[in-house]
């Protein structure tokens, strides 16, 4: 072939993008310094699972296969490229062991074309979902298209290549069959002509990789070079669990950021997601608040945050770079505040119901509700702006411990005459009941508190509660970024739990769960925390509690984010469910991990719902009244939640759609009820 | 433009009030105290009127109270307000409004500048008594308009708004005056946590009774002497049964019980 042209070339398509990566690679270390090299050896094997074994992809059908082939097409003919830019040099030049008379080239010929042939197979899919079906949670760009064309060319291209050469060396290799095949009905060509088709082949291949290369860094398909390291880099703590912001007086002394408002206040990591989106619309289409038309879309979030990012990537390579990736300074950039009219809308951030399906969604494992929840630290706690309503949950919680300021005297009046004892009263107890706000004070969420105390008597559980002592987790002030009141009620309530010596804590409510679970651990509270699903599911398993009164009813559980995706609770409530005699448990379209939200989380309880067609409950009601109306019809149907926001989230859309006669109920409610209490 | 706020520390209106032994006090162990609502509105108004662009050079926080109202004063440096001043003596304590509102008066009379505009709730929410604005404004004699729902000022001339049963009324005064806020007048706002900081900063002076020449001769003209819980509310009583026997029973209930058919 010609060295000099192969030379040029491959300086050229190197060269380019060497520069580009490296621009790429200073913006990205513009941000805080973030470690995240914890852990190696699980890194490695969830990248080895979830970016090289693409375990994700099943989950969404065909175009998850379709992008295993294409991927590990990819893989396979890495080395075919190198091969032919090798063969730029030396035309017989097969990386030394790679010969078509070799064996490891023989096994390699046939791996090299049947994974061009699926490649097309898979690029074939991508194209009917893009060109045909045009499916919406797509980004429909030319973008898009072109790159199904180069990758479509380049495996054509490659075929066609070996087919000419066959044909004009007359050395059939059969073993390369996709080329043999092709090679058949070019014979009769003139020679003039095939080696035209050969050059033509052999440079396209080995050129439109270069050109593919160079393209990545400026679109979507970026994610081929950096899914591996995102899916490497990402977060091992408990999904619950929000990154503290520690010393907050000192920060505010130094005028260090309290939450993200600035392109740069986003730590490598964040902005290595960015990169990495592959615009497939996966996130939105599962997002509760997308699904009924608010402002949000998880997707567009990430793509205006890179396109900032990008826009502002002269300014950003500008700053001195020996002072990049320092925390201390407030941001170093000019450029517009992130949260505004212009680019990120506040509303968009206040529709978030931090249920986190976005994140259980994505392919390359892109975080939203930590970007959400410091963007919302910025407007709370540095602006002081944020929906009207949370004044009053914030002032509640400052003043009373709850978000509705109830006395907190009254948080036992659900337990009056059933038997529960506060810690001061026993301090021998096995197990703290944590109560939470709503079972405390919230009408129907009392019943549950009941049952469950009874419960928890009947089976001989020797508890105590809190009572007036206890005080919100700050689960919601957390969440809405009031990461201030909630460190406050954090330390108050780990001091007050280690003063008693809990070791282990039973919960009624998912997001006291998580909060005393996953949080609580950053403030010094380390304790055994269950759900009372599990404790209960455990009991019903060990004959300590025994539902024989019969319960003739279809019901369909609603999973709780806080309980199904953030801790991976849920087959306890099934259990329990599928132990009382009469009922039959039926599943809703979304479910388990794909459940959809309630449309309470993240502090939505307290507040309005920000605009769009539909409420978040009343979708979420939708769902789960077909699968009960689907179903043939027995003694009657209930929802089951065990979660007191869900519960009342339900129950008001429930009401909306004027199906009263559907029952609304905690799992512990039919459990108590099942066991004749 | 120099606007003095009057601001109290109160319970919150959410506590559970307990009467203490002496039955001349509540217990205040473990009781939550907060800006008297009221309060709210006159600090917050101040801050609105120089983040609207008024010519507003100074605003002060004053209040009368024990140790622990220097934190409402925190709350209104944090909320905006530039320095603060509290007057604080157990000698000076009391129930008595107008006996409080003529040391506040003497306390403003003391201040090296006068205030054009004096802001206060129109009642604090543990004693409801509404006298410390309309006192004070005697005591300083100057105009007075209560519960004020909207102000505009435009030099020395300032346009109140109240609402009175089934109307509005505008009212103009001249400054200096003392205006004494309602509730829609404006929304108060949540302090960031960096105001909360520099609050912490913001001068905050204490004057004790030595500080006041001539308070001694200020006297009480009342006195607390009792306070009592009120009575406790009766229960509701259903009346149960198929529907001829409850409209026989509810009838007989009203004439013989009740005795109001
Ligand atoms: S956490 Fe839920 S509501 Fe928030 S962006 Fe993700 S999917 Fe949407
Ligand atoms: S964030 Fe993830 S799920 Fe959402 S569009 Fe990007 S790659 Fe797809």
């Amino acid at each position: 072939m010609s060295p000099l042209f192969m030379s040029l070339m491959l300086l050229a398509g190197w060269g380019i993008f060497i520069w580009s990566a490296k621009r790429r690679w200073v913006l990205m270390n513009i941000g805080p310094a973030e470690p995240r090299w914890d852990q190696p050896g699980r890194r490695l094997a969830l990248t080895l699972k979830f970016a090289i074994g693409q375990a994700r992809m099943p989950r969404y059908g065909w175009s998850g296969v379709a992008h295993i082939l294409v991927f590990s097409g990819f893989l396979v003919l890495l080395l075919r490229s190198l091969i032919l830019w090798g063969r730029g040099y030396d035309a017989s030049f097969n990386l030394f062991i790679f010969g078509p008379e070799q064996p490891l080239g023989m096994l390699y010929a046939i791996f090299k074309d049947t994974f061009a042939l699926l490649v097309i197979t898979g690029v074939l899919i991508f194209a009917y979902y893009r060109g045909i079906k045009k499916l919406p949670r797509l980004t429909h760009t030319t973008e898009g298209m072109i790159i199904l064309v180069i990758i479509f060319t380049m495996m054509v291209s490659d075929i066609l290549y070996d087919a000419a050469h066959m044909v004009r060396s007359g050395a059939y290799h059969r073993i390369e069959y996709a080329g043999y095949l092709l090679s058949g009905l070019l014979k009769q060509a003139p020679d003039g002509g095939l080696a035209i088709l050969e050059q033509l082949g052999f440079w396209m291949h080995s050129g439109l990789v270069l050109l593919f290369l160079n393209l990545l860094p400026y679109s979507k398909h970026f994610h081929i070079i950096t899914a591996l390291p995102n899916v490497f880099f990402q977060n091992l703590q408990p999904v619950g669990r929000l990154t503290p912001i520690h010393d907050m007086e000192g920060r505010i002394e130094r005028e260090e950021p309290l939450g993200t408002s600035q392109i740069d206040h986003l730590h490598w990591k964040h902005l290595l997601d960015l990169y990495t989106c592959t615009e497939c619309g996966r996130c939105s289409d599962m997002c509760p608040a997308n699904r009924t038309g608010k402002l949000l879309s998880p997707k567009h979030l990430t793509i205006h945050l890179r396109d900032h990012l990008y826009s502002h990537q002269k300014e950003v390579l500008q700053l001195d770079s020996s002072t990049g990736g320092d925390t201390k300074t407030p941001s170093r950039l000019s450029a517009a505040p992130l949260v505004s009219n212009e680019l990120i809308k506040p509303e968009v951030l206040w529709a978030c119901t931090s249920c986190r399906a976005c994140e259980q969604e994505c392919p390359v494992f892109i975080t939203y509700v930590d970007k959400i929840v410091d963007m919302r630290r910025h407007l709370v706690m540095e602006r002081s702006e944020f929906p009207e309503q949370l004044q009053n949950a914030f002032r509640g919680l400052e003043s009373s411990g709850n978000p509705w300021s109830y006395p907190p005297d009254s948080r036992l009046e659900w337990a009056e005459g059933l038997n529960v004892s506060s810690a001061a009263e026993k301090p021998d107890f096995d197990i703290l009941y944590w109560v939470g706000c709503a079972p405390a004070f919230d009408a129907r969420a009392k019943q549950t508190a009941a049952a469950f105390a009874k419960l928890l008597n009947h089976a001989g559980i020797n508890f105590a509660v809190l009572g007036r002592e206890e005080t919100c987790t700050g689960d919601a002030a957390r969440r809405a970024g009031n990461e201030f009141l909630f460190q406050m009620l954090a330390q108050q309530n780990v001091e007050t739990l280690n003063r008693y010596q809990v070791k282990k804590i039973v919960t009624t409510c998912p997001h006291c769960f998580n909060t005393l679970k996953n949080e609580y651990p950053d403030f010094g509270g380390k304790y055994e925390v269950v759900h009372h699903t599990d404790l209960l599911a455990d009991l019903v398993q060990h004959g300590k509690i025994k539902p024989t009164q019969s319960i003739e009813q279809n019901i369909t559980y609603h999973d709780s984010c806080y309980l199904g995706r953030y801790n991976e609770v849920y087959d306890a409530p099934r259990e329990i469910l599928r132990a009382i005699p009469g009922v039959q448990l039926v599943e809703p379209e979304l479910t388990r991990d794909r459940g959809m939200c309630c449309g309470a989380g993240g502090a939505q309880m307290f507040k309005e719902e920000e605009h769009g067609q539909l409420r978040v409950n009343q979708e979420r009601t939708r769902q789960l009244l077909k699968v009960l109306d689907e179903a043939p019809q027995r003694g009657g149907c209930a929802v089951a939640t065990a979660c007191p926001f869900c519960m009342t989230m339900l129950s008001d859309g429930l009401n909306d759609r004027e199906r009263s006669e559907v029952q609304q109920l905690d799992v512990v409610q039919l459990l108590a009820k099942s066991t004749g209490l | 433009m120099r606007i003095l706020t009057i601001v109290k520390q109160v319970p919150d209106s959410n506590a559970t009030i307990k009467i203490a032994a002496s039955g001349t006090a509540i217990e205040t162990a473990g009781l939550k105290l907060v800006m008297n609502p009221f309060d709210e509105f006159a600090v917050e108004q101040a801050i609105q009127l120089r983040e609207k662009g008024q010519p507003v050079e100074e605003i002060v926080a004053l209040t009368i109270g024990d140790d622990k109202a220097a934190e409402i004063l925190r709350t209104a440096l944090a909320m905006g307000a530039d320095r603060a001043l509290h007057v604080c003596d157990p000698t000076l304590l009391s129930h008595d409004e107008v006996y409080l509102a003529e040391i506040l008066a003497l306390a403003i009379q003391k201040q090296p500048q006068p205030f054009d505009l004096i802001l206060t709730g129109k009642q604090a929410i543990d004693m409801d008594a509404g006298e410390i604005g309309p006192a004070l404004a005697e005591f300083l004699n100057r105009p007075h308009v209560g519960a004020v729902v909207g102000l505009e000022i435009s030099g020395k001339q300032l346009k109140a708004r109240r609402r009175v049963e089934g109307a509005e009324e505008y009212m103009e005064v001249e400054l200096p005056a003392l205006l004494t806020c309602e509730k829609g007048l404006c929304e108060p706002r949540y302090p960031s946590l960096p105001n909360l900081m520099k609050a912490k900063k913001k001068p905050l002076d204490t004057l004790k009774a030595a500080d006041l020449p001539g308070v001694e001769k200020i006297s009480r003209r009342s006195e607390l002497v009792a306070m009592q819980p009120p009575a406790a509310r009766k229960g509701c009583k259903f009346v149960e049964g198929e529907p001829a026997q409850m409209a026989k029973e509810l009838v007989r209930l009203l004439r013989e019980e009740a005795k109001v058919v």
